[in-house]
């Protein structure tokens, strides 16, 4: 697996400057996280995730900043900022030479390259036979490199590392080297690695690769420009080198223009020369060397107008082009509508908007949140003001437009804003008076998950664009509930691994822990967790159910104050686990680890209770038998609201690895 | 491989130990440097000497050789940076046992009997490897960027050699005394020289002692050693 979490890599433009640094940085015994003189950003803040047997391709042009990114992954080059993490063996077919002398045999050399490449030595003599059989030099194997045939060199060192065993293969700027017969059993092998092994491809020419690869990304000038799926983000490519070439061209004449000036100047007897109009490098400033944002924003608008599938497609800048947008205007901002899941509400939407206004420092500006079925409580701190859908809609009316909207845009998921929203946006103004005002839409939230959600990037980077806050609510003492209880709520969902089958076991689970302290069930009648089926309990002596003590209006506020007054939460992979984080209540959350399974909201769950120190286990319910998980939540199930919430979790997690605890 | 690129091949080996050491020989029994030796007995002494010098100063310079020699190799593939350290080392011994080979001869040739304690001075020598390691790996990192070292080594071992009683006896008092006396090299050479040739000298414990000295020097040389290496190949790969 490789991971790249936010990277950076600074490089100096000069020579001597470079060396000072070097020297420097040595004897400090750490690197520059910040931009010297003459240094620059080669990479900044570059995310990418291609998890076990997966593939990526990365598409830049020249100096983009690929090849620092492929000797990154493969250990050559240390991070300045982030986290590169790789597992496994790593093979790169080498560009250059790689250790070679004039004055060694074939076979010599080709021991050298298994040595390099890490071939066991029982092994070489083997690997040796087949690298020179594979590469039709048998003959050679005697002969000096001096005499080796410089063509076959390169076709060598990539059918050496071809040859090699690795869990990780890194293609910088080729996958198949040399000509005819041996090309295609090249191309014939790196197919087969990419079925079997984590590939990394990174290459300047604007073409698919002839296998399939899961994911893709444009790099230019250091930056991750685009993310998505291959064929999505290829056209993206080709419409920027094409506009490159068309610019590089361009500046060619014109420097050709200016030196046949300068040189007819000249054949008239001048004897001067025109002034320079540039700074020489010295004098360049770090913002010369390393692109701003707003020179990249104002690429992706201009490749947004020119290219079809580049204003739907994710990029990292988004937030920041959005944080620009709002910030132009003095209008009070909407927040929303939100129509999808409570799930993904707390666990995405509601952190985006709180590091969104962070960003925005809207002192002076009204927010409004507009969402449903009293989600208040998960607002109060963000925005002034809160919209309930279902006080300007009847529940019918609300259910009816949000599936017209599912209908017609084809996606559950608010990935861009619909007919239907504006709609539902201007009503929300007429209700508050309000004659204009701008939006911040859940569309962009959708587009940076979206990468996330397909295994593109690693769940950190969703933590990048989010602001984890507490929701703070009383005890609910109106609510004639125990001093302490459990709180439970079980959903079928794909992305938890959780099916209706599993309801035997929630029910067994349920009932013993019921036989020791009072339990609530979180069904109050409305459910808010959009597909997601409840899985419905049996009722027994100790389970507090809450169905319909509310209407639809008050179900989210209700379940808010319910499981901020609970001792635990047992539950599914649903709107309870981010809810009952942000209300720092321990959580112990089952799931079962089967195909279609998502581990990215578990690991975003794991970020939100370590930043808010709330309490979180994970539990793969097929490794542990109802009654003894019972048991296990009954002995550590003392109230916990401190501090030692997290190395309680860490302690069940370490305690439990055996036993199916993550 | 560097010796196949020669037209005498190993014997350049034997060669950078016999070309200062014959004329040292030669001077040194003239001016009576082995005090009271004899001359065939000097020409162990201070040959022997000239090789466990050569060993120790090997193992400073050449981690830095190696460096350089592969600069080129380390930014294009991704393998451990003890290679350099185990590669010097390899490097050293092999040198080393052809040097010991000179040694062997000239005890043959003087008919100096080999005492008992030659073990000992055979397992002095990984001790004096590592300890000229400890050395060498503090200027590794520096040649990525500056060359100064490399250049500067070289003009630095004549010096060192001649702070260490390795082609003269030790003085009883005087400023050279002092100077042998707080010179752990002394120690590191002196003694294994004599259990090579003569057998224990009295203060044998000293060469345990620089030892210590030595290893002190290796453990954060080697923590620099792996914290500096990778920043200087990104220079090297930058440029």
């Amino acid at each position: 697996m490789i991971t790249l979490n936010n990277v950076s890599k600074i490089f100096c433009s000069g020579f001597d400057r470079a060396r000072a640094y070097g020297f420097r940085d040595m004897l400090r015994g750490k690197r520059g996280t910040v931009p010297r003189r003459l240094e620059f950003f080669a990479l900044k803040d570059v995310s990418l995730r291609v998890g076990h047997g997966g593939s990526f391709v990365v598409f830049g042009v020249q100096g983009s900043g690929k090849t620092t990114l492929a000797r990154l992954v493969c250990g050559m080059f240390q991070p300045d900022r982030g986290q590169v993490t790789v597992s496994g063996r790593v093979q790169s077919p080498p560009n250059g030479k790689l250790g070679l002398n004039p004055f060694m045999t074939l076979a010599e050399y080709v021991d050298l390259l298994a040595a390099i490449l890490g071939v066991p030595v029982a092994n070489q003599k083997d690997y040796r036979h087949a690298l020179l059989k594979d590469c039709d030099v048998e003959g050679y194997a005697d002969a000096r490199m001096a005499d080796f045939p410089r063509a076959s060199l390169r076709p060598l060192l990539m059918s050496a590392s071809l040859l090699a065993d690795g869990d990780v293969f890194v293609f910088d700027n080729a996958y198949v080297a040399g000509s005819g017969e041996f090309r295609v059993r090249c191309l014939a092998r790196v197919a087969e690695i990419v079925k079997t092994r984590t590939v990394l491809i990174l290459t300047e020419i604007p073409k698919l690769p002839p296998f399939p690869v899961d994911h893709a990304m444009i790099l230019h000038e250091g930056r991750a420009l685009y993310y998505g799926a291959p064929d999505r983000i290829l056209p993206i490519f080709q419409s920027l080198a094409d506009d490159l070439k068309q610019e590089r061209d361009r500046a060619l004449k014109e420097s050709t223009v200016a030196t046949f000036a300068i040189d007819s100047a000249r054949g008239d007897g001048a004897d001067t020369i025109p002034p320079r109009t540039s700074q020489p490098p010295s004098a360049a400033s770090q913002s010369d060397l390393t692109p701003s944002t707003d020179t990249v924003v104002a690429l992706m608008e201009h490749l947004a107008d020119t290219t079809e599938t580049a204003g739907a497609a994710m990029s990292p800048l988004l937030p920041a082009i959005e944080v620009r947008r709002i910030s132009a205007s003095n209008k009070p901002l909407l927040l929303g509508p939100w129509l999808g899941t409570a799930h993904w509400e707390l666990m995405y939407w509601r952190p985006y908007v709180a590091w969104m206004l962070k960003q925005l420092n809207l002192a002076d500006r009204r927010v409004i949140a507009v969402s449903r079925a009293g989600a208040d409580l998960w607002y109060t701190g963000l925005a002034d003001t809160y919209v309930d859908l279902l006080d300007l809609y009847s529940r019918e009316e609300f259910e009816g437009i949000d599936a017209e909207r599912i209908r017609r845009t084809g996606k559950r998921k608010q990935r861009s804003l619909s007919d239907m929203e504006r709609d539902v946006l201007d009503n929300t103004a007429r209700h508050l008076g309000l004659d204009e005002f701008d939006v911040l839409h859940p569309a962009t939230m959708f587009r940076m998950c979206g990468e996330v959600w397909r295994g593109g990037l690693p769940p950190e980077f969703v933590s990048q664009y989010s602001h984890y806050t507490r929701i703070e609510t009383e005890h609910p003492v109106d609510l004639d509930l125990p001093a302490h209880y459990v709180a439970v709520r079980f959903t079928s969902d794909p992305a938890s691994g959780v099916r209706p089958e599993t309801q035997g076991y929630v029910n067994e689970l349920v009932q013993a822990l019921a036989a020791n302290g009072p339990v609530v069930a979180l069904y109050t009648g409305y459910s808010i967790e959009g597909p997601a089926e409840e899985l419905t309990l049996d009722a027994c002596d100790g389970l507090i159910s809450l169905r319909d003590r509310v209407g639809p209006r008050e179900s989210a506020r209700l379940e808010t104050r319910v499981l901020a007054g609970a001792d635990l939460c047992v539950c599914t992979m649903s709107s309870a686990v981010p809810l009952a984080l942000c209300c720092g209540v321990e959580t112990t959350g089952l799931y079962i680890a089967q195909h279609g399974f998502v581990d990215v909201h578990w690991a975003v769950a794991d970020v939100i209770a370590s930043q808010l120190e709330s309490g979180l286990a994970a539990v793969d319910l097929r490794q542990v038998p109802a009654l003894q998980l019972a048991d296990r939540v009954r002995r550590r199930g003392t109230p916990l609201r401190s501090r030692r919430a997290t190395a309680r979790r860490q302690e069940m997690n370490r305690g439990g690895r055996g036993a199916g605890i993550r | 491989m560097r010796y196949r690129q020669t037209y005498f091949g190993y014997l350049w080996a034997l060669v950078r130990v016999l070309a200062p050491g014959i004329p040292l020989v030669m001077v040194g029994s003239q001016f009576g440097m082995g005090g009271e030796r004899p001359v065939s007995s000097y020409a162990v002494f201070a040959l022997s000497g000239l090789v466990l010098w050569q060993i120790f100063w090997d193992s400073v310079t050449m981690p830095q050789w190696i460096t350089r020699r592969l600069r080129r190799l380390l930014s294009e593939a991704r393998f451990s940076y003890q290679a350099i350290l185990v590669a010097a080392t390899s490097y050293v011994l092999f040198n080393g046992s052809l040097y010991l080979l000179l040694i062997v001869g000239t005890m043959l040739i003087s008919r100096t009997p080999l005492p008992s304690t030659a073990v000992l001075g055979l397992l002095a020598i990984p001790g004096i490897v590592l300890s000229g390691l400890a050395i060498g790996m503090l200027f590794v990192p520096f040649t990525f960027v500056y060359l100064d070292f490399r250049y500067g080594l070289p003009m630095v071992s004549p010096v060192l050699l001649w702070t260490a009683p390795i082609f003269y006896e030790s003085p009883d008092s005087g400023f050279l005394h002092v100077l042998n006396t707080w010179n752990p090299l002394t120690y590191l050479v002196a003694i294994p020289r004599s259990w090579l040739t003569e057998g224990f000298v009295g203060n044998d414990i000293g060469f345990v002692l620089s030892l210590i000295v030595f290893g002190l020097i290796f453990v954060p040389a080697h923590r620099f050693y792996n914290r500096a290496i990778p920043i200087g190949v990104e220079r090297v790969a930058h440029a």
